[in-house]
C-alpha cells in the first residue's frame, strides 16, 4: 500500500513540479486554458470536444514538442477542453433550444421550458452541478478500476485473446454507433483496410503505397483522423448555410423572471437523480462506442420513470437537466477504462488522447503501465521505478485538476457565455478550415497532407450525408494496425497454426459474441441518429 | 530569436574556423527512421539539440517511422546530396534490410558516421527461472513453447540460428522496436525476447534476467553471463546507431558533419555522451566515412551469410 501512495504522490508531485523540484505553473495552465476553451467549444453550435482536441493536437505538438517534458501540458490541454466542451453543451441548450452537442438534445427538452419560465440561471446552474457531479464520479471508478482491469486483463488474456477482444470491441462498436449495424460494418472494415497502407512489420518493405514514397509508413494518422470528423463537418456546414439563408430562425430573448436560486434544497431534491444518472453514464462510458447521447438519453429516461410525476417532464423540472447532464458528462472519464487497461478508444476523445500519448514522449499505454516496480536507489546507477506508472498518475492529477476548474470558475464562466451560439458559421468556417490546413500541414509534412484531408473530409462528407456514423471507421482505422500486430504475432507465436483464434476457449466466446451482436444488431429497425 | 540564432551562427564560425570549408546555406532536415520515444529518438534529438548549440546550425528532427528504418531510407535515397538532410537509423537498415529490398541497395548512401553500439541480450523474465542460455534450452528440451520476441527479420534470423545450434524449435512475435519487444516479454506474450539496450530498467529492477550476450564480449550489466559465441555459435548481434546521406554527398560536407557529431558524442558533459553512456554503455562507438562504409559492406557479407544459414 506504501508503495502504492508512493507512486500516486509521485505522479502528483510531477504535475506541480519540475525534475529539478521547481515549481512548474505549465501543465496547471495548460488544464486551466483548456477547460475554458472546452466550456466555449461545447456552447457553440456545431462544435465539440473532440473537434477541438484535433485542431489542437498537431498545433500543441508544434508549440511543445515531442519530448517528455511536453507530455503533461499537451495532455492537460485536451483533458481539460474534453472536461469543459461537457459542461458548456447545455448553455445553448437552455438559453436557444439549441444543443451545442448531440447529447445536449436531451438537455433542451426540460431546460428551454425552465428558460421560458424565467430560470434561466437556474437551468444552468443545476446543469453545470450534474455535469460537474457526474464527471467526478466517473474519475473516480476511472481511478479505481483502470488498475486493477488492466492488471486481470494482462494476467488472463495472451495474443490470440487480445485480438479477438479487439475483434469484439470493433464489432460491437460497428453495431451500436450508429444507424444500423451493417453499415457500421461496412464502413469499419473500410476504415481498417485504409489503415493496412504503408510498411508492416513483416519487413518486406511497403505495401499497397502507389509507389509513393510520402506513403510508406501509411497514411498519416492525425490528417486522416482531422479530414474525416473536422472536413466533413465544414462540407456539412457549408451545405446547411446555404440552406439556412432560406428559412432564418430568430432566438428568443427570455428575462430572467422567475426564481433563479440554487441551494441546498435544490441539490438534495436533484442529487438522487444525479447519482443513478452518474452511475449510467459511468457503465455507458466503459463500453466502447456507445457515446454520450445514448448515455443522456438513458439518463433521463430513467430519471422519469422513477419521478413521482412523470408527467411534467418536457415542461421544465430541474430533475430532467440534471439527469440529462450528469449522464453526458460521467461518459468522459469512464471511457478512459478501455483505453488504459487496454488501448482501445472508445470514442473521438479518447482517440485524441491515445493520439497524443503515441506521438510525444516515451509514455507507453501497454502491458507494462500498472506495474508496481519496487521503487529503489542502485548506486551507480540511479532510480529504479516504473516511470509510465508515475505519468500515469500524473495524468490522473490532470483529471482532478480539471475537475476542480470545472467546479469553480466553471459555474460562472459558463453563465457568461449566452453571446456565443450565435457566432454566424460564415465566420467560423472558414476559421476551422484554416486552422486544420495549417495544422496538418506542420504536423504530417508538406502537401500530401492536404490532399490526405481533403480527400478523407469527402469520404465523412458521403458518410454522414449516407446518415452512417463515422465512428467505426475512425475506430477501424485506428486500430487496424494494432489488430494486425496482434494477430500475426498470435499466428506465429503459434508456430503457424491457422486455427490460432478459435483453440483458445476465451477467443472463440469473444468471436462469438461479436457474432451474436452482429446478428441482434442487425434484426433492430433502423433508425437516424440524431 | 533571429538575433539569438545569428549569434549562435557567429559563434559556431568563430568557435570552430577549421570546418569553414563546409557549412549548411540552410538548417539541416534530420530524419529519424524510427518512432518517437525510442532510443533512436532520443539520442537524435539531444544530439540535434547539442550541434545547434555548439554549430549553429538550424536542425530540424523529423520522425519517419517504419520497415526498421527503411522507410526513411527510402525517402533519404531521393533527397538531394547537399548535406541538409540527412538521416539517422541503425546499421542494419543498409546492411541487412538491403538485401532483401528492391529499391533499396548498400550503394544509395552516404555513410556519415556511428554514434553508439548496441548491447545486444538474450532476455527471460526473472520469474521463469532460467538463468542461462543452458536453462532455456533445457526447458524447450523439457517441452516448454518457446516463443521469441524480435523487432526484424534479421534479428528473427538471429533467433533462429540459436535454436538450430540447439536443436530446438523456437516460434517467433515481431514486434515494434526494442520497447515493443520487451513488452511481449513483460506482458507474457513471449517467453524470450531481444533487448538492444532498453533492456536496461528492467534488467537492473529484477524483473528481467539477461541469458546471454549477443555482442562480442559480455554485456555491462551481466559480465558474467556468456556470449553467444561462447556457446560455439558463430555469429554476434549487435549493431550501431548511425547516421548517412543521400548518395554522392560531398566528402567536405560528410567529414564536417561526421566531425561536428563525434565532438558531442564524445565530449563527456554532453547530453548525448551520457544518454550513450547510460543506455549503450561502456560509451560511444565512433566509426565515420570511409571507414564506416567498409565496416558495412562487410557487415552485409556476413549477413548474406547468416541468411543462407537460416534457410538451410
Amino acid at each position: 500500500m506504501d508503495l502504492v501512495l508512493e507512486y500516486v504522490v509521485r505522479g502528483a508531485h510531477g504535475v506541480f513540479f519540475s525534475a529539478a523540484g521547481d515549481f512548474i505553473w505549465l501543465p496547471i495552465a495548460m488544464v486551466f486554458i483548456g477547460v475554458l476553451l472546452g466550456i466555449v467549444i461545447g456552447a457553440v453550435p456545431g462544435l465539440n470536444g473532440p473537434f477541438a482536441m484535433a485542431l489542437s493536437l498537431p498545433i500543441l505538438i508544434s508549440t511543445f514538442g515531442v519530448s517528455n517534458a511536453a507530455l503533461l501540458p499537451i495532455l492537460g490541454f485536451l483533458i481539460g477542453v474534453m472536461k469543459g466542451a461537457t459542461v458548456g453543451g447545455a448553455v445553448p441548450a437552455i438559453l436557444f433550444n439549441t444543443p451545442g452537442t448531440p447529447d445536449a438534445y436531451l438537455t433542451t427538452l426540460d431546460g428551454y421550458p425552465m428558460a421560458k419560465n424565467g430560470q434561466a440561471m437556474k437551468a444552468l446552474k443545476i446543469a453545470h452541478f450534474s455535469s460537474a457531479a457526474g464527471d467526478t464520479f466517473s474519475d473516480i471508478v476511472l481511478f479505481l478500476t483502470a488498475p486493477v482491469l488492466a492488471v486481470f486483463i494482462e494476467r488472463i488474456l495472451d495474443l490470440p485473446e487480445k485480438s479477438a477482444l479487439i475483434i469484439l470491441s470493433l464489432s460491437f462498436m460497428a453495431a451500436v454507433s450508429g444507424s444500423s449495424a451493417i453499415k457500421g460494418l461496412i464502413v469499419g472494415v473500410l476504415g481498417m483496410l485504409l489503415a493496412l497502407m504503408g510498411s508492416t512489420l513483416s519487413g518486406n518493405g511497403p505495401r499497397m503505397t502507389f509507389g509513393i514514397i510520402a506513403l510508406g509508413n501509411g497514411l498519416p494518422v492525425t490528417s486522416a483522423v482531422l479530414g474525416v470528423l473536422v472536413i466533413s463537418e465544414v462540407f456539412m456546414g457549408i451545405e446547411q448555410s446555404a440552406r439556412d439563408r432560406l428559412s432564418r430562425v430568430a432566438a428568443l430573448e427570455n428575462p430572467l423572471s422567475g426564481d433563479n436560486s440554487f441551494g441546498l434544497k435544490d441539490i438534495r431534491a436533484i442529487m438522487p437523480r444525479v447519482c443513478t444518472s452518474a452511475v449510467i453514464g459511468t457503465i455507458v462510458g466503459a463500453l466502447p462506442g456507445i457515446g454520450t447521447t445514448l448515455a443522456a438519453t438513458l439518463g433521463y429516461e430513467s430519471a422519469r420513470r422513477l419521478s413521482k410525476h412523470p408527467q411534467k417532464f418536457g415542461t421544465g423540472v430541474p430533475e430532467g437537466v440534471a439527469a440529462t447532464e450528469a449522464a453526458n458528462s460521467a461518459v468522459s472519464g469512464a471511457n478512459l477504462i478501455p483505453v488504459l487497461s487496454l488501448g482501445i478508444p472508445g470514442n473521438f476523445a479518447a482517440v485524441f488522447l491515445i493520439l497524443a500519448v503515441e506521438s510525444v514522449g516515451d509514455f507507453t499505454l501497454g502491458p507494462s503501465l500498472f506495474r508496481f516496480t519496487e521503487i529503489k536507489n542502485v548506486e551507480g546507477y540511479g532510480m529504479i521505478i516504473n516511470k509510465d506508472l508515475v505519468t500515469c498518475f500524473s495524468i490522473f492529477t490532470l483529471m482532478v485538476l480539471g475537475n476542480v476548474f470545472n467546479w469553480t470558475i466553471g459555474s460562472w464562466f459558463l453563465r457568461s457565455l449566452g453571446v456565443l451560439a450565435r457566432i454566424p458559421k460564415s465566420v467560423m468556417l472558414p476559421v476551422v478550415l484554416l486552422i486544420t490546413f495549417t495544422a496538418v500541414y506542420a504536423q504530417d509534412g508538406g502537401f500530401v497532407a492536404i490532399w490526405i484531408v481533403l480527400v478523407f473530409g469527402t469520404v465523412g462528407y458521403v458518410l454522414r450525408k449516407l446518415n452512417v456514423s463515422i465512428l467505426p471507421f475512425v475506430i477501424g482505422f485506428i486500430l487496424s494496425p494494432k489488430l494486425e500486430e496482434l494477430v500475426r504475432g498470435a499466428y506465429s507465436a503459434s508456430g503457424g497454426d491457422s486455427f490460432f483464434m478459435l483453440k483458445s476457449p476465451l477467443a472463440l466466446a469473444f468471436l462469438m459474441i461479436a457474432v451474436a451482436i452482429m446478428v441482434l444488431a442487425g434484426r433492430r429497425k433502423p433508425h437516424r441518429v440524431p | 530569436m533571429k538575433i539569438l540564432v545569428s549569434i549562435l551562427m557567429l559563434l559556431g564560425l568563430v568557435v570552430s574556423p577549421a570546418q569553414a570549408d563546409w557549412q549548411p546555406k540552410g538548417p539541416i532536415k534530420l530524419w529519424i527512421g524510427f518512432g518517437a520515444g525510442g532510443g533512436t529518438d532520443t539520442q537524435a534529438r539531444a544530439l540535434a539539440e547539442e550541434l545547434e548549440a555548439r554549430r549553429g546550425w538550424r536542425i530540424i528532427p523529423e520522425n519517419k517511422a517504419g520497415g526498421g528504418g527503411t522507410v526513411m531510407a527510402a525517402a533519404l535515397k531521393e533527397a538531394p546530396a547537399d548535406g541538409q538532410t540527412i538521416g539517422f537509423a541503425i546499421n542494419t537498415t543498409f546492411d541487412f534490410a538491403t538485401l532483401k529490398s528492391s529499391n533499396l541497395s548498400l550503394d544509395d548512401f552516404t555513410y556519415i558516421t556511428t554514434t553508439a553500439g548496441s548491447q545486444m541480450a538474450v532476455l527471460a523474465r526473472a520469474d521463469s527461472g532460467w538463468k542461462t542460455l543452458d536453462d532455456m534450452v533445457a526447458a524447450a528440451k523439457g517441452g516448454t513453447k518457446i516463443v521469441w520476441a524480435d523487432w526484424g527479420a534479421q534479428v528473427e534470423a538471429a533467433a533462429e540460428i540459436v535454436a538450430k545450434h540447439f536443436g530446438i524449435k523456437v516460434n517467433h512475435l515481431r514486434a515494434k522496436g526494442g520497447k515493443g519487444s520487451l513488452n511481449a516479454l513483460v506482458a507474457r506474450d513471449a517467453n524470450v525476447g531481444w533487448g538492444g539496450g532498453v533492456q536496461r530498467g528492467l534488467v537492473a529492477a529484477g524483473e528481467l534476467v539477461i541469458l546471454a550476450s549477443a555482442e562480442d564480449k559480455p554485456l555491462v550489466q551481466a559480465p558474467k553471463t556468456k556470449t553467444l559465441r561462447d556457446y560455439g555459435i558463430d555469429y554476434s548481434f549487435g549493431f550501431q546507431f548511425m547516421l548517412a546521406g543521400p548518395k554522392g554527398m560531398s566528402t567536405e560536407a560528410r567529414d564536417t558533419i561526421a566531425k561536428a557529431i563525434a565532438e558531442v558524442v564524445l565530449d563527456p558533459t554532453s547530453k548525448t555522451h551520457k544518454f550513450v553512456v547510460k543506455q549503450y554503455p561502456p560509451g560511444p562507438v565512433v566509426v565515420a566515412g570511409d571507414a564506416l562504409a567498409a565496416q558495412l559492406a562487410a557487415t552485409l557479407k556476413a549477413n548474406r551469410r547468416l541468411l543462407e544459414a537460416v534457410s538451410k
